[in-house]
């Protein structure tokens, strides 16, 4: 039996292999794996594209650990090289992210400011900003307060926005971040790890780590029967894995309890629609949608991919119905302007009800210049029926 | 008996934009002529002809609509063969395709498209047709949207046995042109019309070339970097070996991670920015798609930080050759191409508590040591 000591606080997806490069098996680090007698290599895949790797000669012990963050003395193997973009929320897999720490490092250098701003949702409507002060970049999470939305406003005059209805800034953290092109960016993440490392494995697609992910016990703690959910927010990350991954089966109907229960966070109208759409029941789901705009931009951005095509959908299906298509222009306004590569709602825009889609300054379709190629093909059938 | 069913579409030339040979559009929403769309098409459709029995069903049928730029058709002049991807020509290709997929719930559905598109959400886009910007009116007339087509392929009642296995490939740019106006009230033409599921449990992964408001690049008169990636990973950087199984493979999941992989290298090569976006649902256990030829070969990369003299390293595959030796590497990183399997590091004077094996296998390996 194989146990798996990570990094960290977050039970973490684990592969093992043998020799040949077979998969033997996967398993949360917490959950272990019996494995025959031989040798085997072990890895585990971090949202960044780095991965922590052992290679392990398994016995006929009961019980075997394999370290995953110990370094060996002699030669310190590291754990891979950058990925294109490195999603907020580092600190959750502890030291073994080397680029966490140089990014650290180089926040914490950077002299760049922006002004943070936090607004709420008047009684009558209408966004009222409630504080504005600079921040620096590298300063760590910043206080947000009980805010209905938060915006970052930068230097070249754009600002993004993150909405944060009821008591979603209090499951959330922020931060002042910056990208590689040096774009100061508002970083936000979810403040249960588990949901927030789930929401990034399914923001660059490792969705077998997802799933895995998804039947965490932390997870499950989340995702119960129960009036006690303290976090509808990460509930609602797990449903959309659940949803991502078509297990159907898993739902059951907490999605209707999570929109119920939980009617300031819109997440939870969408993925019950969604839930609702993918087993036939689509009058009650075009209904939910039909109303989610009053409940406010879901916190989360897959929630609002959901809603978006499922209200495309209906409306092209329903065209009479007026509600649907409203429904569609006032939510698609915000997807224009959102950036889907982030696991929480981030788009641009002045403030939380003027979302800005990003402007086309050049003509799309960028042409390389290549060598010139020696391309000898076969006469093509361009219709084949075999 | 199931089998693969494609429809794949490639447009470069868009005669009524500018430089085509076409009535200029009244408005052109600064897009302009692509020169590799219909290239990378066809290399796609190529691709599926000659997998043959690797696939994992038979391939049924393969419709491909090319609309070639110039510079396409000189290299290979029989692109121009192809029926060009007008809307008319596309709607008609769907609808027959759809029919072909619809015969078995075994079959394997996969939709290629590269050309202009225009952005809606992480996995929605409206694809323009050759045709775009024909007539005036509706200017979203000749395009057609993913959502539409990914609606109508679902299980109905009137196709209880449509394909469970979908794979979606936008090879597209996905950009905002300011000019359209009111867009969101904007409707793209329908294809398919749209029967609401009583459930839906395909395994429908939707893959895009690139995120909403960025840019997807291509080789001028020669491939998209999408395409590129894909065929990368469908031959080489998405197999994996499954559980208990010893054949390499390539499922709908590690596709995506070999696509990532893939153009990770184009991108460092090229200096851009051309990312892979997955979107759709994804049953598990992950459907395969392809058996490789060969075992893979697997991009490596080896670093020493710093680099310390004194220690003599090499590396040895399963055999025992050496396929590196050196310390410092040279280059550091060092940079290649091992055929997948487990290597074995060896180091003089020996280092202690090492671990001196490690697997090389898809889509990458990443290696960074200090040695002290």
């Amino acid at each position: 039996m194989l146990s798996f000591r990570v990094p960290g606080r977050v039970d973490l997806p684990v592969e093992v292999f043998d020799s040949e490069l077979r998969l033997v098996g996967r398993a949360l680090s917490s959950d272990g794996l019996r494995v025959d007698p031989g040798t085997y290599f072990v890895e585990s895949r971090l949202p960044d594209g780095s991965r922590l790797r052992r290679a392990v000669d398994a016995g006929d012990e009961e019980m075997q650990i394999v370290d995953l963050q110990e370094r060996p003395k002699g030669l310190r193997a590291g754990t891979g090289v950058t990925r294109r973009e490195f999603q907020p929320g580092p600190e959750i897999f502890g030291k073994a992210l080397e680029k966490s720490r140089s990014y650290r490092a180089r926040m914490a250098r950077s002299r760049s400011t922006a002004t943070l701003v936090t607004y709420r949702l008047g009684w009558v409507g209408g966004w009222q900003a409630t504080s504005a002060r600079k921040v620096r970049i590298g300063t760590g999470r910043v206080d947000v307060g009980d805010a209905d939305a938060v915006g970052l406003r930068r230097r070249d005059g754009t600002t993004l926005v993150v909405p944060a209805p009821g008591k979603s800034a209090s499951l959330m953290h922020f931060r002042i971040g910056e990208d590689r092109d040096g774009v100061i960016r508002l970083e936000a993440g979810l403040a249960h790890d588990a949901a927030d490392a789930l929401l990034q494995y399914l923001s660059v697609d490792l969705l077998d780590d997802a799933r895995l992910m998804a039947d965490s016990r932390a997870m499950a703690a989340e995702m119960l029967l129960s009036r006690k959910v303290e976090d509808p927010l990460a509930a609602a990350a797990g449903a959309l894995a659940l949803l991502r991954m078509n297990q159907l089966d898993r739902l059951h109907d907490w999605t209707a309890n999570l929109a119920n229960w939980f009617e300031w966070l819109p997440d939870g109208a969408a993925i019950w629609a969604e839930h609702l759409g993918r087993v036939g029941r689509h009058e009650e789901a075009a209904g939910l949608l039909k109303a989610l705009p009053r409940r406010g931009l879901p916190v989360l951005s897959f929630s609002l991919v959901l809603a978006v095509n499922r209200l495309r959908t209906y409306a092209a299906r329903w065209p009479e119905d007026r509600l649907l298509d409203r429904a569609l222009a006032q939510l698609t306004r915000f997807a224009l302007a959102t950036d889907f590569s982030i696991p929480i709602t981030t788009f641009l825009g002045d403030d939380p009800d003027s979302p800005e889609p990003a402007w086309l300054s050049e003509s799309p379709g960028a042409d390389l210049d290549g060598p010139e190629a020696v391309d000898e093909r076969r006469e093509p059938t361009f219709e084949m029926r075999m | 008996m199931a089998q693969l069913h494609a429809l794949i579409v490639g447009v470069s030339a868009y005669p009524h934009l500018p430089g085509g040979d076409g009535r200029p559009a009244g408005r052109h929403y600064g897009m302009r002529q692509l020169s590799a769309s219909a290239a990378s098409a066809k290399a796609i459709h190529d691709w599926l002809v000659d997998a043959g029995p690797r696939l994992s069903v038979p391939l049924g049928s393969v419709r491909t609509l090319l609309s070639p730029s110039p510079i396409e058709v000189e290299r290979d002049p029989s692109l121009a063969n192809a029926r060009p991807a007008a809307r008319d020509n596309l709607i008609a290709a769907a609808l027959e395709w759809r029919d072909a997929c619809a015969e078995d719930p075994d079959n394997i559905a996969l939709f290629y498209f590269a050309g202009h598109g225009v952005e809606r959400t992480r996995s929605d886009a409206v694809l323009l047709a050759s045709d775009f910007g024909a007539v005036g009116g509706n200017p979203l007339l000749n395009a057609v949207d993913v959502n539409n087509l990914f609606g109508g392929m679902a299980p109905t009642a009137s196709r209880p046995h449509m394909a469970r296995t979908q794979l979606w490939l936008i090879d597209s740019c996905r950009v905002f042109p300011k000019e359209f106006d009111n867009f969101e009230a904007l409707r793209a033409t329908e294809v398919f019309e749209v029967n609401l599921p009583d459930l839906d449990r395909r395994s429908a992964p939707i893959y895009f070339g690139s995120l909403p408001g960025g840019s997807a690049y291509a080789v001028a008169g020669e491939q998209t970097l999408f395409s590129q990636a894909l065929l990368e990973s469908l031959n080489c950087s998405g197999g994996q070996k499954l559980e208990g199984r010893n054949k390499w493979v390539v499922t709908a999941g590690s596709l995506q991670a070999g696509m990532v992989a893939a153009v990770d290298r184009l991108n460092a090569i090229h200096g851009t920015e051309q990312r892979i976006l997955g979107g759709g649902q994804v049953e598990y256990p992950d459907p395969v798609i392809v058996e490789l030829a060969n075992v893979p070969e697997v991009d490596v990369s080896l670093e020493l930080v710093p680099t310390a003299g004194g220690i003599a390293l090499s590396f040895h595959d399963s055999s025992g050759n050496q396929v590196l030796k050196g310390n410092p590497l040279h280059p550091n990183p060092y940079r290649d191409r091992w055929k997948a399997g487990s290597y074995r590091l060896q180091a003089t004077p020996p280092l202690t508590s090492v671990d001196p094996e490690f697997p090389v296998r898809p889509p990458r390996f990443d290696w960074k040591a200090e040695i002290r």
